[in-house]
């Protein structure tokens, strides 16, 4: 019976000791005085000690641990010590190769019926690993409070349903709207006098395509101030799942930069027009030359018609009297002859129908000059790309009518196109230029034969094409990939700044949301194709979610 | 005889605009058209004509080329252009072929007046060949010493117009050339000019540079083999006499335009002499050396071998030059001025004066020294001369002001 007890004891002990060896963590009995017992080696892993010299008291639990950590444990363990007998409490021990593990220590205090400390009870977990993800979360955490904090564009969080849950200093700075007053209310509700419909639109786009949408030129007025213009890029924020949870905007305020590009096109613009001015005044004073001269023709034929009446009044008196003697006769047919009345009967109509042709082509000019020099608007307009395109051709014609022949094949049905319609002008100029210089490379500048420059519209899908073709040698293998490059040039230095293809590609690829391409083909010409989308222009003020 | 005009332009409604326009001068003006270059060179190898009046840009040949062309086989026809382009750069290329231009749209006065000035003197010159000669011509030799000085302004980076003014002014062959430049439409002014400064700067700076550093509108004379005529000897009295002109018209009080016309005419006034000088040398010679061997005037042995003196030559190149017309005038008839329709104390009376008083002031006989009493004493202004004479010492003390 006792050696059963016995037996018995010492299998209940050895099963006590195959679970304590199982379960992942160190149990220790632990004493008043730091001492410590360890009932398997797994404190040797953990340490680089075995439980031996724990157990012998050649170490004490306080040894291992980091010095620094014990002044933030010994009140853990005195409260519990208070209350409940129980703690947990988190430090770093030093392991015989000097390295540092972080322990969880949870343990019962376990008391004499006295109330004194008997034992401590308890496990250790090595939780280095936690400690270090957690670490890392932390670091990742302050990087990106650091990252927020240095964003100087406006960053507005947005949820699912549109509500505002971040906005930060920057937005509070150029918008002018704290981020009280921001917070928790859908974007429309925010106190700020802002292009709404457009960033709705965006943002509906933005949840549809589920990817960024960006949208430039957004107009808002701060309290009191003037109009600006905010360039936003709106992002999805996607689950896991592909759900779309919210959206961040993060915008800037470009009104600076606009007014750069704009001063930049307007340099460009004026150089243009420049170089228009001298051909402009040309085919004005043309006209203008004869409709002075058929007029001045108009005054002396007039004189000289009044003095032929003066002698048929004569004529007619002596009707009247009933003695029309021969020498007055005479006399009204030698004036006839002086006046050249045949001379003047074919001539004066052909005089004022000539004037009145000449009248109509200054007019013609002075109505293109307006319509091509249309000041420049930052929001796009519903234009007429055809009228467009005839009121370019009216302003350069004298840089291309002694090379070329003008061939046009516009489509009548061309929808309107929303678009900033005197960027659209410069680029149509620009390719006119280009094609006139092209052609007079290949048939010299004042040539007996004449090249052609053929501009076609048509409809194409979604949007619309304008071709301009030329009869010039074609673009070379060897610049085709930089014509469109800034500051690239084929003309002589003098002339012009080079930007005129650049430019034309940043308006139609940057600001209009086209294309455009070149077909050339060495020896027969090139083609300049122009894309722009139709997007139907939307009603202001329309909220999309 | 009519005068012959030809009109060249691509546009009919110009052509015709411009016939109808001038049928008023029907009875003294034969008006011809043609549409281009070639048409009108084809025109003008079957029928003689006096005036070519064209555009500027023609497809298939140019204002430009077809004046040069002209300039090559017709020299002695009138080359005008008439243009509405104002592409500095065309402009500038014109400058040598072309005698004058006008702007479109321009005036029936001022294509009248252009016209007729530029023929004016083309009966005086009974010589075709001279006329061939004078017509060719599209600038006047300057002193080397002042052409060098100019090259060397207008190069520097530090070029100052006021300086380049300077030169220009002190300069028969440069004054004249500039102000053909700015008499005519060339460059786009129509006003009264009132010194060869002025004229520099009207024109200026970037504009003085192009024309006489690209397109080289001023020469230097070749001084070899120039030493019969004493050349820097008519510089130096061309830029005296502007002087002394210009004191006599001052101290008559005439009004400021007669006193600035009165330097210019002065300084021009025998820009024959170097016309023929330059161009001429072996008759011109001749008759020189004719003139000192029989005791005779210059004049006369210029008479004898061009039928003309060195003032009509000078007056005809400066007509065709479309300079204004009392200049042009009072050179015309420096030696002769009671011969001029306009007998009244002004422009050509100071020249007059000037050239001959500046001769007998150094001892010199030459065909400007005679003056012409009777026209002196008709204006009663003999008694004056010696009062102008001491105005003149004095202004040569008080150091040269001929620029201001
Ligand atoms: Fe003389
Ligand atoms: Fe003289």
């Amino acid at each position: 019976m006792r050696k059963n007890a016995v037996q018995t004891l010492k299998e209940s002990e050895e099963r006590y000791r195959l679970l304590v060896s199982n379960i992942p963590a160190i149990v220790f009995k632990g004493y008043w005085d730091w001492g410590i017992d360890f009932f398997d080696n797994k404190i040797e892993e953990l340490t680089g000690y075995g439980k031996e010299e724990f157990n012998s008291r050649k170490l004490k639990w306080k040894d291992v641990i980091l010095e620094e950590d014990i002044p933030n444990i010994q009140p853990i363990f005195r409260e519990g010590l208070k209350t409940i007998r129980s703690y947990v409490r988190e430090y770093r021990v030093k392991a015989r190769t000097g390295k540092i593990s972080w322990i969880q220590e949870r343990s019962q205090i376990i008391c004499r019926p006295d109330g004194k400390v008997d034992y401590i009870s308890g496990v250790l977990f090595d939780i280095t690993e936690r400690r270090q993800a957690e670490d890392d979360l932390r670091r990742a955490h302050a990087e990106i409070e650091q990252l927020f904090a240095s964003i100087t564009s406006i960053m507005i969080g947005l949820t699912a349903s549109g509500e505002v849950h971040h906005w930060n200093g920057e937005a509070e700075k150029v918008l002018g709207v704290k981020a009280g007053e921001a917070l928790g209310k859908r974007l429309h509700k925010i106190p700020l006098q802002w292009d709404w419909a457009k960033i709705s639109e965006a943002i509906g786009e933005c949840r549809k395509q589920c990817q960024s949408v960006r949208v430039e030129d957004v107009r808002f007025r701060r309290q009191g101030g003037k109009d600006r213009f905010l360039g936003v890029s709106i992002s999805p924020i996607k689950e896991e799942s592909g759900e779309v949870s919210g959206f961040i905007l993060l915008g800037r305020d470009i009104t600076e930069r606009l007014i750069l590009e704009m001063q930049l096109a307007q340099a460009q613009k004026l150089e243009s027009i420049g170089q228009l001015a001298a051909g402009i005044a040309h085919e004005i004073n043309t006209p203008i030359q004869y409709v002075g001269d058929n007029t001045r023709f108009l005054r002396d034929a007039f004189g000289d018609l009044l003095q032929l009446l003066e002698k048929h009044k004569d004529l007619l008196e002596a009707c009247k009297t009933g003695t029309v003697a021969p020498t007055l006769l005479g006399r009204v047919e030698t004036a006839s002859r002086e006046a050249d009345l045949d001379y003047l009967v074919d001539e004066i109509p052909a005089a004022i129908s000539q004037s009145l042709e000449g009248v109509e082509r200054v007019a013609k000019i002075v109505r293109a000059m307006k319509d091509f020099s249309h000041p420049g608007t930052v929001e796009k307009q519903a234009v007429d790309l055809n009228k467009a395109i005839e009121s370019t051709i009216t302003v350069t014609r004298n840089e291309w009518k002694y090379v070329a022949e003008m061939v046009t094949d516009l489509d009548p049905s061309l929808p309107l196109v929303p678009c900033r319609p005197d960027e659209l002008n410069q680029v149509i100029l620009n390719i006119i230029i280009n094609a006139a210089h092209a052609i007079a490379e290949a048939v010299g500048r004042e040539p007996a034969e004449k090249g052609t420059i053929t501009i076609k519209t048509r409809r194409n899908g979604e949007g619309v094409e304008i071709l301009i073709s030329d009869t010039g040698p074609g673009i070379p293998e060897e610049i085709r990939s930089r014509i469109f490059d800034p500051f690239f040039t084929t003309k002589e230095v003098g002339k012009g700044t080079g930007q005129g293809l650049a430019i034309s590609h940043s308006v139609i690829a940057d600001k209009h949301g086209g294309s455009i391409n070149f077909e050339t083909t060495l020896g027969q010409g090139t083609t300049f194709i122009i894309r722009l989308p139709v997007e139907t222009i939307k009603p202001e003020n329309k909220v999309s979610n | 005889m009519k005068l012959r005009i030809l009109f060249v332009d691509d546009e009919p409604h110009v052509l015709q605009g411009l016939q109808r326009m001038l049928r008023g001068m029907r009875d003294v003006w034969e008006i011809a058209t043609a549409a281009s270059g070639p048409e009108a060179l084809d025109l003008l190898s079957r029928k003689p004509v006096d005036v070519v009046v064209t555009d500027m840009r023609m497809p298939g040949m140019d204002g430009n080329q077809l004046l040069q062309e002209i300039k090559n086989r017709y020299p002695e026809i009138v080359r005008i252009i008439l243009s509405g382009q104002s592409d500095r750069e065309m402009v500038l290329k014109s400058v040598r072929p072309a005698h004058q231009y006008l702007s479109k749209p321009c005036r029936d006065e001022i294509l009248k007046s252009t016209i007729e000035r530029s023929c004016g003197l083309r009966d005086l010159l009974a010589d075709n060949s001279l006329k061939r000669l004078i017509s060719r011509l599209d600038s006047l030799p300057s002193q080397p010493a002042l052409y060098l000085e100019i090259l060397r302004e207008l190069e520097s980076p530090y070029s100052s117009m006021h300086r380049i003014g300077e030169i220009i002014s002190q300069d028969l062959g440069m004054t004249a050339k500039i102000l053909q430049l700015v008499n005519s439409a060339f460059f786009g002014f129509r006003r009264h000019i009132s010194s060869p400064a002025e004229a520099a700067e009207l024109l200026g700076l970037e504009t003085i540079k192009a024309l006489v550093l690209s397109v080289k509108i001023f020469s230097q004379l070749d001084k070899a083999g120039m030493k019969v005529f004493a050349v820097d000897r008519i510089w130096a009295h061309s830029l005296a006499t502007g002087v002394f002109a210009k004191t006599i018209a001052t101290a008559e009080k005439q009004e400021r335009t007669v006193i600035d016309d009165a330097f210019m005419a002065g300084l021009l006034h025998d820009a024959g002499k170097l016309i023929l000088a330059a161009n001429l040398p072996q008759q011109y010679k001749e008759a020189l050396v004719a003139a000192r061997n029989k005791g005779s005037s210059d004049l006369e042995e210029e008479q004898r071998a061009f039928r003309v003196t060195h003032a009509e030559v000078g007056a005809y190149l400066l007509a065709l030059w479309g300079l204004p017309f009392p200049i042009v005038e009072a050179i015309a008839f420096h030696h002769s001025p009671s011969q001029c329709p306009h007998q009244e104390l002004g422009i050509l009376t100071a020249v007059h004066v000037g050239s001959a008083l500046e001769l007998l002031l150094h001892h010199e006989k030459d065909a400007d020294s005679q003056l012409d009493r009777k026209y002196l004493a008709e204006l009663e202004i003999l008694h004056k001369l010696p009062e102008w004479q001491a105005l003149y010492r004095q202004t040569l003390e008080e150091g040269p002001d001929h620029d201001a």
